[in-house]
């Protein structure tokens, strides 16, 4: 959901989950493990809407095709990395899922 | 930048809520997904004094089937709705996936999009195309509004200030028709610079029915009755449905923008409407099981 189209009182009730409630302690999500490891950042800026829109895709489709990852994605911009790697990273994630 | 003030209300049934409606009225938005209304309010091209906040209202959020029509209550997601119809109706279901993004489609309503009624949008168009209907309520009682009356001109539709649509009827095409829907974007999910819908049923070879949509044309999707006229009663041959979209396009009161020319917008309807009916005979054809 974007959050910029939510208010606040909307949520009274509700369980919000942010990409600080992804890691467990130190330990990086599996989803942020293979954006560190496949380099799916450089400034960070688009990194908490790309890693949150991963999951959710991934929920849902444990295992994406790339053109599935590119359209789920297709709704969160990047400035800097031109997006490969971001696909490539999610690609991992979602194998890491499965095994 | 954030919305101007307003009262927030969050009525929890429909009585609550065109009780609001009546006594503010003019003054008041109706809020369920929020995905079209509140980028108006952060912009404030949009200023209401009161939000009717209607997401905790019971009852509006049923997915059925009656009378050979798909009832969607007003509190549909559209990817709520996008689950439940699968191959019952493929015409919607294309549309839905075209509808921005899933993080949209997720919050934003099937009657929400209809109501806000943006000529570029794909849900009022396929709503014109399949002669749907909306269902309206207020505090003077209920009526249903067809789809054909229902937009009057861009973000304009025929409820009076006081009405909620409680529900969107969709008739379900027959088994035997056939499909076709294209659009131009500049990105994947953007609103569609012109799009076309098309819906046709064939009988011994002949077009028994067809209907068609554009949207992104004009002030209001487009009922391009012209291409209907071309079409019914004949064989749909390649000739046949260039003819009907050079007639159909000739009628359109196409605008220009900084988008796109209104020239440009009439061409591209027009090989789009050529590309949904072909896509709708074929369509068509392959459940009548000819070639």
């Amino acid at each position: 959901m974007r959050s910029c189209l939510l208010f606040a009182v909307q949520l009274d009730g509700a369980a919000v989950t942010t990409v600080e409630g992804l890691a467990d302690g130190e330990r990086l999500h599996p989803i942020q493990e293979a954006f560190r490891e496949y380099h799916g950042l450089q400034c960070g800026f688009c990194t908490p809407g790309l890693l949150l829109t991963a999951k959710a895709l991934l929920e849902e489709h444990p295992a994406p095709s790339d053109g599935e990852i590119r359209e789920a994605i297709a709704g969160n911009l990047c400035r800097c990395t031109g997006y490969h790697f971001i696909v490539a990273a999610i690609r991992a994630a979602a194998g890491v899922s499965r095994s | 930048m954030k919305p101007a003030p307003f009262e927030y209300v969050d009525p929890r049934t429909v009585d609550e809520a065109v009780e609001h409606l009546g006594r503010h009225g003019d003054e008041a938005k109706v809020l369920a997904g929020g995905q079209s209304l509140v980028p108006m309010l952060n912009f404030r091209l949009a200023r209401p004094a009161m939000l009717v906040d209607i997401n905790r209202v019971a009852g509006l959020d049923d997915v059925t089937e009656k009378n050979g029509a798909l009832s969607v209550g007003a509190l549909v997601r559209q990817r709520q709705l996008e689950r439940a119809i699968g191959g019952r109706f493929p015409l919607l279901a294309a549309g839905l996936r075209l509808i921005g993004h899933a993080a949209i489609r997720v919050r934003g309503t099937v009657a929400g999009s209809i109501a806000h009624a943006d000529p570029a949008a794909e849900l009022p168009a396929l709503l014109v195309c399949a002669g749907g209907a909306v269902v309206a309520r207020s505090r003077r009682g209920e009526r249903i509004i067809a789809a054909a009356d229902f937009f009057v001109g861009p973000l304009i539709t025929a409820l009076a200030a006081d009405e909620l649509v409680v529900e969107i009827r969709w008739p379900v095409p027959p088994a035997t028709a056939g499909w076709g829907l294209h659009e131009v974007t500049r990105r994947h999910g953007d609103f569609a610079l012109v799009g076309a819908a098309a819906l046709v049923t064939l009988v011994d070879g002949s077009v028994e029915a067809v209907s068609v949509a554009i949207f992104g044309c004009g002030a209001t999707p487009v009922h391009a009755t012209a291409a209907a006229h071309a079409l019914t009663g004949r064989p749909p041959t390649p000739a046949a449905i260039a003819e009907a979209a050079r007639a159909a396009a000739a009628t359109l009161d196409a605008h220009g923008d900084l988008h796109a020319t209104a020239d440009y917008r009439r061409r591209v309807a027009r090989t789009l409407m050529t590309r949904a009916l072909t896509d709708a005979v074929r369509r068509a054809s392959q459940e009548a099981g000819m070639s």
